[in-house]
C-alpha cells in the first residue's frame, strides 16, 4: 500500500511524455509542409492555411492523448486502492464471523451450564412479579417455569409461602444481603424440602435461587436417626465403651464404662487410658504402655482381646476385666502408585494408578467387668470337681468289684451269670467313659483348661498315638499305616494324642476285618484352599494337616457336620454298639479349635470316610519356644 | 516275690475294699488300711509299710497334706507314696506328681492289673 503514491507519482509524467511526444511530432511535420509546400503543388490552393490547421489538430490531439493516458492511469490507481480496501474488509468479514462461531459456542456452552444447575431462577419484581424464570431439569415446582413467567407469586405459591418469600425479598432489596431459609412444599402430593436463596439485583428485582434438597434432608435424617440410635446403644450397653485416639488418649466413653471405672465421663476425655486405668498390673508391678495389648491393636492394627488383666478404679481398688480393642481404620487417601515395566520388546512403561490407603486412626475398646463372672466359673470349678469325685468313686468301686469277679479268682459263675457280669463289666467302663468325656468337653469348652502348650515333633506324637493304638487295631484285624512327618509344633501333646486316638478309635470301630486304616501327616501350603483366611496384616503360619483314612462304611451327607455335635451319632445304636459316649468328635474339635487348627471330614457311603484336621507349624525363628523338642 | 506291705489311706470304705481285694487276689501283698490321712500318718509310723496308696480327696486332711506331713516325719519319710485321684485333669495328675510322690493313679483303676501297676512303679 505505501508503495502506491510513489508509483503515482512516478506515472503522472507518462502523460506530459505523451503529449510532449504528440506535439514535437506534430511540429517536425508542420515545418516539413511549410518547407516543401512550392513542391508540392496540389496544396498550393490552401498554402496559408494547412500546415497551421495539421499543427493545431495535431496539437489538439496530443493534449487528448496526454488527458486520455492520465485518465487512464488515474482509473488504474483508484483501482489498485479498491482491490486493497476489498482485501482489507474481506480479512475483517473472515474475523467477524469466527467472532460470530466464537460466540454462538460460548452461547451453547453457558446455555448447557446453565441448564445443568439443578436450581430453580426467578428474576422477581420487588411487587412479587416474575419476570423470567430459568428452568432446572427435574425441578418439582407449583407451576411449569415457562408459565409462571408474568405471573405473581400469590397466583403461583400458596399464600403462607408467598408472604414468607416475599419477606425475604422485601429484606434483601433493604439490606443488599443474601437471604436464605428453608421451606416445605407439597407438590402431586408429595412433600419436598426446598431451601431459597434471595439477592438483590438493582432497586427494584431480585434473583430468587430455588434449590431441592429433599435427598439431602433425608439423608441428614438418616444420619441424625443412626446417630441417635448409636447414641442410644451406646448408653444403653452393659458393657464398658471407650475410643481412643493414635496416642492412647480417650475420645469417647459411654456411662457404663465411667460407672466401672469411678469417673464423670468429662474427667477422662483426652487421658491417656493406659496411665489412668491401666498402670498397674495385679501383683503391683508397673504396667508399661509398651507392653499393653490395647497399644499394640493401634501400632500393629490387630484385634486384641484380653481376660486376664485388671483395670483400675478411682478409688485405687481394681476388678478383672476382659476387654476387645479393635483398631479403627479410615481410608484416608487415594495415593498414586507409580509403576514401572519393561515391555517385551525392552521398551519401559510407566503406569500411574489411583489406590486407597487404610491408616489406623485409632481402636474401640469394650470391656467388662468379670468379677463376677470369676466367681461363678470358680463355683463351677469346684462343683465339677466334687461330681467328678463323687462320681468317680462309686464307679472305681463298682468296676473293680465287677473286674475282680470277672477274674473268675473268687468262683466260677454260670454261663449266664459270666454273661451278664460281662454286660455289668462293659456298662460300667461306658459309665466311665462317659463321665471323663462330659467333664473333659465342659472344661475344655469352658476354656477352663487352659493346653498346656509345649515344643513338640508331630513324628513324636504321631507314633506315641500310633504305640497307643497298635494293640486295638491287631485285635480288630485292621492295618494301620502310618506316615509322620518331623515338624515342631506348639501344642499340648496329651491332648493332641487324645484328639489322633479318638479319630483313630472310630475308625477301629468302624471298620471290617482286613482293611486299612491310613495316619497320615503332610505340610499345607499357606495358600492352600482349605485354609481359613486369617489377618490381612500378617501371613497365616505354614500348618500342617493330619489326616486319617478308614474303609468304613461311610457318612451320609446329612451327618457330614452333626456328627461333631454332643451326644450325635451316625446312627442311634452306634453307642451301644460300639461303645462309643457319643461326646468323642466335639471334644476333638474343641481340643483342635483351642490350637487354632480345623477339623472335617469328608466321606464316601460304602467306601470310608476321612477325617483332617490342621495345625499351625511353629515357625523356625520363634525366639524361646523352638529350643527343646517334648518328647513325653 | 516277698510279700510287701502296703498301706491304703481312703475315706471310702468301698475302694479300700476293692483294693485290698485286688491285691490280694492278683498279688502278693499284705494290706493294711486308714479311712483317713491322720491314721494313715499313725499306721505309716507304726506299720512301716513298704508303699503307701494315698487317696487324693479326703475329709479331714487330703492326700497332698498327708505326704507333707509323711515327708516332714523322719520315721515314713522314706517310704514311696502312690497318690489315687479321682481328678481326670493332667494339670491337675502334673500338679501332684510334682509334690515328688512316686507315681499318681487315677480313679478308677483296674482291679485286674493294680497290683502290677504298683510293682511297676516301685521298681521303676
Amino acid at each position: 500500500m505505501k508503495g502506491a503514491p510513489k508509483q503515482l507519482e512516478r506515472r503522472r509524467w507518462l502523460p506530459l511524455l505523451a503529449g510532449l511526444g504528440g506535439a514535437i511530432v506534430t511540429l517536425a511535420l508542420w515545418q516539413f509542409l511549410s518547407r516543401y509546400k512550392q513542391q508540392i503543388n496540389f496544396l498550393e490552393a490552401q498554402e496559408f492555411w494547412l500546415p497551421e490547421l495539421l499543427l493545431s489538430v495535431g496539437l489538439l490531439f496530443s493534449g487528448s492523448i496526454a488527458r486520455l493516458t492520465y485518465l487512464v492511469l488515474v482509473a488504474r490507481q483508484q483501482n489498485q486502492v479498491i482491490a486493497q480496501k476489498n482485501q482489507h474488509l474481506l480479512t475483517e468479514l473472515a474475523r467477524y464471523q469466527e467472532m460470530q462461531s466464537a460466540l454462538a459456542i460460548s452461547e451453547q456452552q453457558n446455555r448447557v451450564l446453565l441448564e445443568s444447575i439443578p436450581d430453580l431462577m426467578i428474576r422477581m419484581r420487588r411487587d412479587g412479579f416474575y419476570l423470567d424464570c430459568k428452568p432446572a431439569r427435574g425441578f418439582a415446582s407449583m407451576l411449569p417455569p415457562q408459565e409462571s413467567v408474568g405471573k405473581n407469586i400469590y397466583e403461583i405459591l400458596p399464600q403462607e409461602l408467598a408472604d414468607q418469600r416475599m419477606r425475604f425479598v422485601q429484606e434483601a432489596l433493604a439490606t443488599g444481603e443474601v437471604q436464605s431459609y428453608e421451606f416445605q412444599l407439597m407438590i402431586q402430593g408429595e412433600l419436598h424440602q426446598q431451601e431459597a436463596r434471595i439477592v438483590a439485583s438493582g432497586s427494584n428485582e431480585v434473583l430468587v435461587i430455588i434449590r431441592d434438597i429433599t435427598d439431602r434432608h433425608q439423608i441428614e435424617m438418616a444420619l441424625e436417626r443412626l446417630m441417635r440410635q448409636n447414641e442410644l446403644i451406646l448408653n444403653s450397653a452393659g458393657e464398658g465403651i471407650c475410643g481412643l485416639d493414635l496416642q492412647g488418649r480417650i475420645t469417647f466413653m459411654n456411662p457404663a464404662a465411667s460407672r466401672m471405672l469411678g469417673y464423670e465421663i468429662g474427667e477422662l476425655l483426652y487421658q491417656t487410658l493406659h496411665t489412668v486405668v491401666q498402670h498397674h498390673k495385679l501383683d503391683g508391678t508397673p504396667y508399661s504402655i509398651e507392653e499393653s495389648p490395647i497399644h499394640k491393636s493401634l501400632r500393629e492394627g490387630m484385634v486384641q482381646h484380653r481376660s486376664d488383666e485388671v483395670f483400675w478404679r478411682r478409688d485405687g481398688s481394681s476388678f478383672p476385666v476382659e476387654y476387645v480393642s479393635t483398631p479403627i481404620r479410615e481410608r484416608v487417601s487415594e495415593a498414586p502408585r507409580i509403576t514401572q515395566t519393561n515391555s517385551p520388546k525392552g521398551d519401559i512403561q510407566i503406569a500411574e494408578e489411583l489406590h486407597a490407603e487404610d491408616e489406623i486412626v485409632g481402636t474401640v475398646i469394650v470391656f467388662q467387668d468379670i468379677t463376677e463372672r470369676r466367681s461363678i466359673e470358680r463355683m463351677k470349678d469346684e462343683f465339677i470337681s466334687v461330681v467328678s469325685h463323687e462320681l468317680r468313686t462309686p464307679l472305681t468301686s463298682i468296676r473293680g468289684a465287677l473286674g475282680l469277679i470277672a477274674t473268675g479268682k473268687l468262683g466260677e459263675l454260670s454261663d449266664r451269670g459270666q454273661n451278664l457280669l460281662d454286660i455289668a463289666v462293659t456298662n460300667a467302663d461306658r459309665l466311665v467313659r462317659l463321665v471323663n468325656d462330659i467333664l473333659d468337653l465342659e472344661r475344655i469348652e469352658s476354656g477352663r483348661i487352659t493346653m498346656e502348650k509345649r515344643l513338640h515333633d508331630a513324628a513324636d506324637l504321631i507314633q506315641q498315638t500310633r504305640a497307643l493304638m497298635q494293640t486295638l487295631a491287631d485285635k480288630a484285624g485292621v492295618d494301620l499305616i502310618v506316615t509322620p512327618l518331623s515338624v515342631p509344633l506348639w501344642v499340648d501333646g496329651d491332648r493332641i494324642i487324645q484328639a489322633l486316638t479318638n479319630l483313630l478309635s472310630n475308625a477301629i470301630k468302624f471298620s471290617k476285618s482286613g482293611d486299612t486304616i491310613w495316619l497320615t501327616a503332610q505340610l499345607l501350603s499357606s495358600d492352600s484352599p482349605v485354609l481359613n483366611p486369617s489377618s490381612p496384616i500378617s501371613p497365616p503360619p505354614q500348618q500342617l494337616l493330619l489326616s486319617v483314612r478308614d474303609q468304613g462304611r461311610g457318612i451320609p451327607a446329612d451327618k457330614i457336620e452333626i456328627i461333631f455335635g454332643r451326644f450325635q451319632q451316625v446312627d442311634a445304636s452306634d453307642s451301644r454298639e460300639k461303645g462309643g459316649t457319643g461326646l468323642g468328635l466335639a471334644i476333638c474339635r474343641s481340643i483342635v479349635q483351642q490350637h487354632d487348627g480345623r477339623l472335617w471330614v469328608e466321606s464316601t457311603l460304602g467306601e470310608g470316610s476321612t477325617f483332617y484336621f490342621t495345625l499351625p507349624v511353629l515357625k523356625e525363628n520363634s525366639g524361646d519356644n523352638a529350643t527343646n523338642f517334648d518328647c513325653g | 516275690m516277698t510279700t510287701r506291705r502296703i498301706l491304703i489311706v481312703d475315706d471310702e470304705e468301698d475302694i479300700r475294699t476293692v483294693a485290698q481285694a485286688s491285691l490280694e487276689i492278683m498279688g502278693d501283698w499284705e494290706v493294711i488300711t486308714a479311712a483317713s490321712g491322720q491314721e494313715g500318718i499313725a499306721k505309716a509310723e507304726a506299720d512301716q509299710p513298704d508303699v503307701i496308696l494315698l487317696d487324693v480327696m479326703m475329709p479331714d486332711i487330703d492326700g497332698p497334706t498327708t505326704f507333707q506331713h509323711l515327708q516332714a516325719n523322719p520315721a515314713t519319710a522314706h517310704i514311696p507314696v502312690i497318690l489315687l485321684t479321682a481328678k481326670a485333669q493332667t494339670a491337675d495328675q502334673r500338679k501332684f506328681a510334682q509334690l515328688g510322690v512316686t507315681a499318681v493313679f487315677v480313679k478308677p483303676f483296674d482291679p485286674v492289673t493294680l497290683s502290677d501297676q504298683l510293682v511297676a512303679a516301685l521298681d521303676g
